[in-house]
């Protein structure tokens, strides 16, 4: 079965409900509280398409609030329960590139000793069913950092719509508006591509052709014209963002006037770190209640002031300032020089969701800008807004960004 | 309107007590963002259009330390908060230099609608601008019912409305970040010692911190709308806020804040308090 397999879209349903035999099956869909992964949803609700949701992928390896142990004070020794573990295994079906990218960057850091027992067990449960994607919006930059998202690595199955009634013309129109700080609304009027007839999946891993082999009874192998298809289907993820080349030394960024224009307009409300898929920082705190309490871990943000804030008051990243260039240097050079890999996977939750338009590539290339210049200039304020970044040319010479006016 | 903003921003930052002027610019990807500007030339880069959304006075408070005058950019919401930013003492009117554009409301989420918040937007009365690109008054915009989507719910459907309001929330506080309102130097939800709120993702956690934050800008409200734009889960934010706003008018005969100078019902101690609550004198 390592074959492309296909199942007509009127099938999505029988299929969720097949793998909801064997699996926990988790899934992006649009309800009330807005577009995230759910468990078990009804498949009507489902939504598989280029759309991010809200949440990445990564509450479901760290979960928000996770329970550590129970204790209990009231024996003659303290009594210590650890937190149930374990369950079902679980599918988690339509997660798009880069968040199936981002767990590789959480992987280096949770399953590098000491390891940590709840977020291994969690990984080797999980069958990942990626949605080859052809880009969401005008933030997505994922091929920038080497992501393939049409073929994501790390997937065990990919999974592909195909448009079969689409015409020729209509397969190229991939680009989306920008939906601005306003939580990306749903488009109203569905996109060409989205009248899609099949899904065509195929197997990359052993779990995934564990999940292959569950479904055959679903599947007919897929024949050749939509596989001759697949070679036609292109991402609109821009790959020309140098993310990869900054110094790993801090010195040479340390000060750079871009935090304090950066800071002066952040509001470090965190938004960016609670959205980003590769964010991992959580605080552990103990709830006691008389003899007995619980201690459990939750996500924490770095732009959050009483994240460095020490138990006699002192806090060593005192302003915004500091916390702002903590983000970013961070991802773009504390972590590479640590972990060989940029913490960022260019899904641009952080850009679109920022209510202050503060975006993590512009700072990347900012960060060029000014080394390119030799520390001169390169004050991100400072640009005349009619030539904004675009300036910036690569070795080859290329130049494939459209000016800012684009994202209106 | 643009060209006069520029104009009256250079001849502010040429004058040597200035230091910075805040207004809006276009930012790298397309979008209005608050601008700093420090120097005549850099001028060039304000912009006015119905996309400037960010309220700059929230900007104020971190000036406050500053040596010089600051320049400001406002609508007339912006107004209203700088006024009660100068009525609580955390904006020095002397050190501030008020532009005032007069706003005819910004653009909603559809094209040619208006954004939610402007609707009975009402301009400060009486306020002294420095410098004004027109005539500060209110645009005449009406509330709108759907302003209110509370009045007439019952106590039971008014809860199921917050539950699935606050469900939605993910606890990363920009509403109570961008607020003009939330400046004080240590928030109670960024006190470690004691935590008055656990991080846990509840509903009562949600619904602690969504309950504390509107009382504390009960009646202190100018009505922005920021919290509700900041918000990346779409929490209906001002459902609450207008809820609050209403009862202050009702109860108190409060015209909002910031409108006046008269302070906010619930930070002002007045002998002639209606007092409805214990049935006192109505």
């Amino acid at each position: 079965m390592t074959q492309w397999q296909q199942f007509k879209k009127e099938y999505l349903p029988a299929v969720l409900s097949k793998l909801d035999e064997k699996w926990d099956v988790f899934a992006p869909v649009e309800q009330e509280d807005g577009f995230r992964f759910k468990q078990m949803p009804a498949a009507g609700e489902v939504f598989l398409g280029p759309r991010k949701p809200l949440l990445p992928l990564k509450l479901l390896f760290l979960p928000e609030v996770e329970e550590l142990f129970s204790y209990s004070l009231k024996g003659v020794s303290p009594e210590l329960t650890q937190a149930v573990s374990g369950g079902r295994e679980r599918v988690i079906f339509g997660a798009l590139g880069c968040d199936i990218a981002s767990l590789d960057i959480l992987d280096r850091v949770f399953l590098t000793e000491p390891v940590d027992e709840a977020y291994r067990r969690r990984g080797e449960q999980a069958t990942l069913v990626a949605l080859a994607c052809v880009g969401e919006g005008p933030e997505c930059f994922c091929t920038s950092f080497g992501i393939d998202p049409l073929q994501p690595k790390g997937a065990d199955v990919i999974l592909v719509t195909l448009a079969n009634d689409t015409p020729q013309s209509e397969k190229k129109e991939t680009k989306q508006k920008f939906c601005g700080g306003a939580g990306g609304s749903f488009p109203k009027e569905p996109p060409a591509r989205r009248r899609q007839e099949v899904f065509l999946l195929k197997a990359f891993s052993k779990k995934g052709k564990r999940l292959v082999e569950a479904l055959r009874p679903l599947l007919t192998e897929a024949p050749q014209s939509d596989i001759a298809q697949l070679t036609d289907l292109s991402s609109n993820s821009r790959g020309d963002v140098p993310a990869d080349s900054l110094p790993r030394e801090e010195s040479e960024l340390w000060d750079l006037p871009l935090w304090k224009n950066l800071a002066s307009r952040c509001l470090g409300c965190g938004v960016c770190t609670l959205l980003c898929p590769t964010c991992y920082c959580f605080d552990v705190e103990d709830e006691r209640c008389g003899a007995a309490g619980k201690r459990f871990r939750a996500w924490d943000s770095c732009m959050s002031s009483c994240f460095t804030k020490m138990a006699g008051g002192d806090n060593p990243r005192p302003t915004k300032v500091e916390r702002v260039r903590q983000r970013f240097l961070h991802k773009l050079s504390y972590y590479p020089r640590e972990k060989e890999s940029v913490a960022c996977v260019g899904c641009g939750r952080c850009t679109v969701h920022c209510p202050v338009g503060i975006s993590i590539e512009d700072v990347i290339l900012e960060i060029n800008r000014f080394l390119a210049s030799g520390g001169e200039g390169g004050v991100f304020e400072k640009l005349p807004p009619s030539t904004p970044q675009k300036t910036f040319v690569d070795s080859a010479g290329q130049v494939s960004r459209t000016p800012g006016g684009k994202h209106e | 309107m643009q060209n006069k903003l520029r104009e009256i921003a250079r001849e502010f930052l040429e004058r040597p007590e200035a230091g910075c002027f805040i207004g809006y610019e276009t930012g790298a990807r397309g979008a209005v963002q608050a601008a700093f500007i420090r120097s005549p030339e850099e001028t060039e880069r304000l912009i006015w259009n119905r996309y400037c959304f960010p309220n700059l006075s929230a900007y104020l408070p971190q000036f406050r330390q500053k040596e010089g005058l600051t320049g400001i950019a406002v609508k007339g919401c912006d107004a209203r908060a700088l006024r009660e930013l100068i009525r609580s003492r955390q904006v020095d009117r002397a050190k501030v230099f008020v532009v005032g554009i007069p706003c005819t409301g910004l653009a909603g989420s559809q094209e040619n609608t208006l954004a939610e918040r402007c609707h009975g937007c009402i301009y400060p009365e009486e306020f002294s601008y420095d410098a004004v690109l027109g005539p500060m008054e209110s645009p005449g915009l009406p509330l709108r019912p759907e302003n209110n989507a509370l009045t007439g719910l019952s106590p039971r459907e008014r809860r199921e409305t917050w539950h699935a309001e606050l469900e939605k929330c993910i606890r990363c506080e920009a509403c109570r970040k961008v607020c003009y309102g939330c400046f004080c130097p240590e928030c109670i939800f960024e006190s470690t010692q004691p935590r008055w709120l656990s991080r846990r993702q509840g509903l009562a956690e949600k619904f602690f911190f969504h309950s504390v934050r509107a009382f504390h800008l009960a009646g202190r409200c100018i009505g922005c709308g920021e919290c509700e734009r900041a918000c990346p889960a779409g929490v209906r934010l001002m459902l609450l806020n207008n809820s609050l706003r209403d009862g202050a008018a009702e109860l108190f005969g409060f015209k909002g804040a910031g409108v006046t100078e008269e302070a906010p019902p619930l930070i002002a101690f007045s002998k002639d308090d209606p007092d409805p609550f214990s049935g006192g004198k109505e």
